[in-house]
């Protein structure tokens, strides 16, 4: 600011080319500028570049295809289940040997992507080959071969299971209860991979019956009957036992102006908690929910059992949906506590709780992926299912796992009892509209030899017009396990 | 095999550009003239070789023969334009044009890449923008009255940029260019050069705060037309351009404080009234959130720039042609595909070596105009190169800049040019006053450091002159205390003090009596208002 009463030289002091101060400001200003982008360059090469490789809208290449030949996806005993074949004149075609087998699970890449195909692409097109033999393979101009991925899949049982299931709608989740790597996952109707072009028309064609939804992970079920489980578990949490539960059943409940019927018009008289659990007896388990329980306790059970809770899989999975936060004397508390309600579950998840049941408590997700091996087959990696921890009590877990014993034993699985593996389990009959005879069949259960147990979760689709039930499919599943383990 | 030539010569390349980079900062640095010279031979080896293996990989895979014609103009124009420069002007900087040649070169191979004909067209522009070039130290040498012309240059250049405005084809939702004769230009760009011309001829005359205000009346209409004409990355790079000049010049940082809190202001007030400042904004946060719309083109640029890794895939190898508008906008993306992140690096590295040598240049000017003019092309330069790349790698939103001398675009290549002829031709006459001076960066920090003692001694020196003038001050006072002393005792010599105090308790002193009521207080105001007596 000029001050009038200065001298004229000091005013003018500015004008001087003395201005070193703010050159090198300058310069280090832009200096600091260009670093930092530089380093976010870095940064972003390093961190998020995979992310954006995968990324489903990304339909450019990838940099490494002009290289590298895709890997193949490989059973768990190591036969392939998907792999590239190179013609002699070099084109690549990617073959699956299995048909329609794996066809939601290990999807196509043809046509998009779909399944493990896609989300294991990344490790499918990065090689582990020793760099010497790639550059003697970039020199003679043949491609190097990438990783395997070595899926969960048990080939054998996979194509029995799938062979049981025929033409039933439904699906079929099969874990290895010891550390819930999938063994089977089928899901119907299908399709064939190879073919998914020639017959995209058709498949997404309304009446093919979503034949690309992996109905084990994405299907939405009301759980019927399975659903018992949590609220089993949510009375157990309350009173800390049974509380020696008698309930007699007349065949009907009624509470606050609703009536809940057992199902087949059946009156079970006087029940235990595991007698109700065991006969499936839908009066006692209103009851339970109407008088019983506290308003917030059903929904905390639910919540801590990973409803509404979406899973980080290595396939497309959606999130089991319940709605209900305060329980109360009505009829969508009761009919919620039954499984019919606003409650939708996939196999999945019904799955992971049975496993949770088997693990003493503990709740894992279902494993897809066991670990990564170069195309001469040294594993590189391994893969272990993601624990969610504990969700129920021991005490909780040895009960409820008394009460699906009893299902078996005494109640509406018996069929099983002809099996000697002391399978526990719950069948389910989902109602999916007013018609009572529309309606799907469930099972969930688990063996318990101590070795080679699996959980098991069926659910066909309107099960009782095909007059087979899940638990007799189940009953297949269970015989065939152990007789492919030679027991 | 092809492939494993391919393969081979895209780490050549890098290899090529990674020395070529290092050279430079070690000659940014180097003290021995004759080391420096070495050197400077060396980058022209480096970047012929550069454009042979280059032209080579695009040759063998497109078996055209325009990219021969390419190559044979690109080599010629390297090669004459440094012997040109060696010649006629013996005294110019030669790092600068070959850290120009080097890349334009890249330029030159990648647009090549994209596309041949817009290639040709690109290399005839740098061809023509040379010649005019080399006329620009004798325009300047004979103008000698430019730094009287700001006024000059402030109503070219709001005269071209409204006319761009009015008249101007709207291209891509903004108003940037104007066709005169078929040929499109950008005069965003050219008025540029007049931006700071203006700006330096101002602040050399005066940096009082009225000609600062002056100064920012004009420079921010030229501002509002570009936010106006939606050209946003033009319109920051003048701001940017002014507020380093406005501070430079008047050495007051408190300007950097109240433009950057200005530009914050304009920028929270430009998102609140033009919705595609909030479309970007928006786009930059997340791009997938409108994928197929608009994010569509920076989510393509962003897969072009992971798809290469760090080495790239290779001249032809990638798909950067996915991008829409790659040869312009987002050639940077196209470059990190091709040639890899390690390349992008070393090309940023080397914009900033260009800008850090224009400072560097600017330093050695001795006339404060010319310093002013060349650190504001030097500061539009290095922002403009900060805007695309930043925006390209979604560091900051993207605001459809070029990337300076690669990307493709004759009027952002023409200026970019005669930019840097304009700062060549400024050290041009620099060093021919003082042939002797070939200044390496150390004697450069000595300059500096003799600089700022100079400017530590100037401050010295103000500092005994408000001592002085302090002194002064308390020898007046001192002066008058006396001389009311003095008057004390006449009045009470005379014995009508008694009638004084009445007077001052009863009524408001006069002004002819105000002197006697002056006691201690005004001293002490005199002294904080730091003014001189009012007596003098």
């Amino acid at each position: 600011m000029k001050d009038k009463n200065f001298p004229e030289e000091l005013n003018n002091r500015q004008d001087k080319p003395v201005r070193g101060r703010a050159y090198k400001a300058a310069s280090a200003v832009f200096v600091l500028i260009f670093v930092a982008m530089i380093g976010y360059m870095v940064y972003f090469q390093l961190r998020e570049s995979s992310a954006l490789l995968n990324s489903p809208y990304n339909t450019r290449e990838t940099k490494t295809s002009s290289s590298i030949i895709k890997g193949s996806l490989l059973a768990r005993d190591g036969r392939p289940i998907a792999y590239t074949s190179v013609g002699d004149d070099g084109s690549e075609t990617r073959i699956y040997p299995c048909g329609s087998l794996f066809a939601q699970t290990v999807g196509y890449s043809d046509y998009g992507s779909a399944g493990l195909e896609a989300t294991q692409n990344h490790l499918l097109v990065e090689s582990h080959v020793p760099v010497s033999e790639q550059i003697i393979n970039e020199a003679r101009g043949e491609k190097t071969w990438g990783d395997s991925v070595i899926t969960s899949f048990d080939l054998d049982f996979s194509q029995a299971v799938y062979d049981i299931m025929g033409e039933m709608r439904g699906a079929v989740i099969v874990l290895d209860a010891s550390d819930n790597s999938v063994l089977a996952n089928i899901s119907k109707p299908d399709f064939n991979p190879v073919r998914v072009s020639e017959e995209w028309e058709i498949l997404n064609d309304e009446a093919s019956g979503s034949p690309f939804l992996n109905r084990a992970l994405q299907g939405l079920y009301p759980p019927g009957s399975t659903f018992k489980i949590a609220t089993a578990l949510a009375y157990l949490r309350e009173y800390g036992s049974d509380n020696n539960f008698h309930y007699t059943c007349t065949g009907e409940y009624t509470c606050g102006g609703y009536t809940i019927h057992c199902s087949g018009g059946a009156v079970h008289g006087d029940q235990t908690l595991s007698e109700a659990f065991a006969h499936s007896c839908n009066c006692a388990f209103a009851y339970i929910a109407a008088e019983c329980l506290s308003g917030r306790t059903l929904a905390t059970i639910t919540d801590n059992l990973g409803f509404n809770r979406k899973f980080d899989l290595a396939l497309p999975s959606t999130a089991s949906r319940y709605s209900l936060t305060t329980a109360k004397a009505d009829g969508l508390t009761m009919q919620t506590a039954i499984g019919q309600g606003n409650t939708l579950m996939t196999p999945a998840h019904l799955a992971m709780i049975t496993s949770a049941v088997y693990n003493r408590g503990i709740m894992s997700e279902p494993n897809y992926v066991l670990g990564t091996a170069s195309y001469s087959g040294t594993k590189l990696t391994d893969n272990r299912a993601e624990s969610l921890g504990r969700v129920m009590s021991t005490e909780e877990a040895a009960a409820l796992k008394e009460m699906m014993r009893l299902v078996v034993t005494d109640g509406t699985a018996s069929g099983l009892s002809e099996l000697p593996y002391g399978i526990c389990g719950k069948t389910g009959t989902a109602q999916y509209n007013d018609n009572p005879d529309d309606a799907h069949s469930w099972f969930t259960g688990f063996s318990d030899t101590g070795n080679y147990d699996i959980v098991v979760t069926v659910i066909l689709e309107g099960g009782q017009e095909t007059g087979t039930s899940a638990a007799a499919v189940a009953q297949r599943i269970f015989g065939t396990w152990f007789a492919l383990k030679g027991r | 095999m092809s492939r494993l030539i391919v393969d081979l010569s895209r780490y050549v390349i890098l290899l090529f550009m990674v020395i070529f980079t290092l050279i430079t900062f070690s000659a940014l640095k180097t003290r021995d003239p004759y080391v420096r010279r070495g050197r400077l031979g060396s980058l022209m080896v480096f970047t012929v070789f550069f454009n042979i293996t280059c032209f080579a990989m695009l040759f063998f895979q497109t078996f055209e023969t325009d990219v021969l014609v390419i190559f044979g103009l690109l080599m010629l124009y390297i090669i004459i334009s440094s012997i040109l420069y060696h010649v006629l002007y013996p005294a110019s900087s030669l790092l600068l044009v070959y850290l120009m040649n080097m890349i334009l070169s890249v330029g030159i191979v990648i647009q090549t890449r994209l596309g041949r004909e817009t290639a040709l067209k690109q290399l005839i522009i740098a061809c023509l923008a040379m010649v005019v070039s080399l006329i620009i130290p004798v325009i300047i040498r004979k103008a000698k009255k430019l730094e009287n012309m700001g006024a000059f240059f402030a109503v070219v250049g709001i005269l071209l940029l409204g006319a761009v405005f009015v008249l101007g084809g709207v291209f891509r939702g903004g108003r940037l260019s104007i066709e005169i004769f078929g040929i499109t230009f950008q005069f965003s760009e050219f008025v540029k050069i007049t931006f700071v011309f203006f700006i330096a001829a101002m602040l050399n005359k005066a940096t009082d705060f009225a000609q600062v205000f002056r100064v920012t009346i004009v420079a921010g209409i030229h501002v509002l037309i570009l936010v106006v004409s939606k050209d946003l990355g033009a319109a920051l790079i003048y701001f940017v351009a002014y507020i380093v000049m406005v501070v430079t010049a008047t050495r007051k940082f408190r300007y950097f404080f109240v433009g950057v809190g200005g530009m914050a202001a304009a920028s929270v007030a430009a998102y609140r009234l033009f919705s595609h400042i909030r479309v970007r904004v928006a786009v930059w946060m997340n791009p997938f959130a409108d994928y197929s719309g608009t994010g569509y083109q920076i989510i393509q640029a962003l897969f072009s720039l992971c798809a290469g890794g760090w080495f790239g895939t290779g001249l032809f190898n990638g798909t950067p042609e996915m991008i829409p508008l790659v040869r312009q906008d987002f050639t940077f993306a196209a470059i990190c595909e091709e040639m890899g992140i390690l390349f992008a690096i070393c090309l940023v590295a080397l914009c900033l070596c260009l800008y850090l040598l224009i400072v560097s240049i600017a330093v050695r000017l001795e006339k404060p105009f010319y310093k002013l003019i060349a650190l504001g092309l030097g500061v539009e330069y290095a922002f403009q190169v900060f805007l695309t790349v930043g925006g390209t790698t979604k560091f900051i939103p993207m605001t459809g800049v070029t990337l300076p001398l690669v990307s493709y675009g004759g009027s952002s290549l023409m200026c970019t040019m005669f930019m840097l002829a304009i700062v060549q031709g400024l050290y041009i006459i620099r060093h021919e006053e003082d042939p002797y001076e070939e200044m390496t960066p150390e004697e450069m920090q000595e300059l500096l450091y003799e600089e700022e003692l100079r400017e530590l001694e100037e401050e010295e020196r103000q500092r005994q002159e408000q001592l002085r003038r302090e002194r002064e001050l308390a020898e007046r006072q001192r002066r008058e205390r006396e001389r009311i002393e003095r008057l004390r005792q006449q009045q009470k010599a005379s014995g009508s003090t008694n009638a004084v105090r009445q007077q001052s308790q009863n009524r408001p002193p006069r002004q002819e009596n105000g002197r006697q009521n002056i006691d201690e207080d005004f001293f002490a105001n005199t002294k904080l208002k730091n003014n001189e007596p009012r007596n003098r």
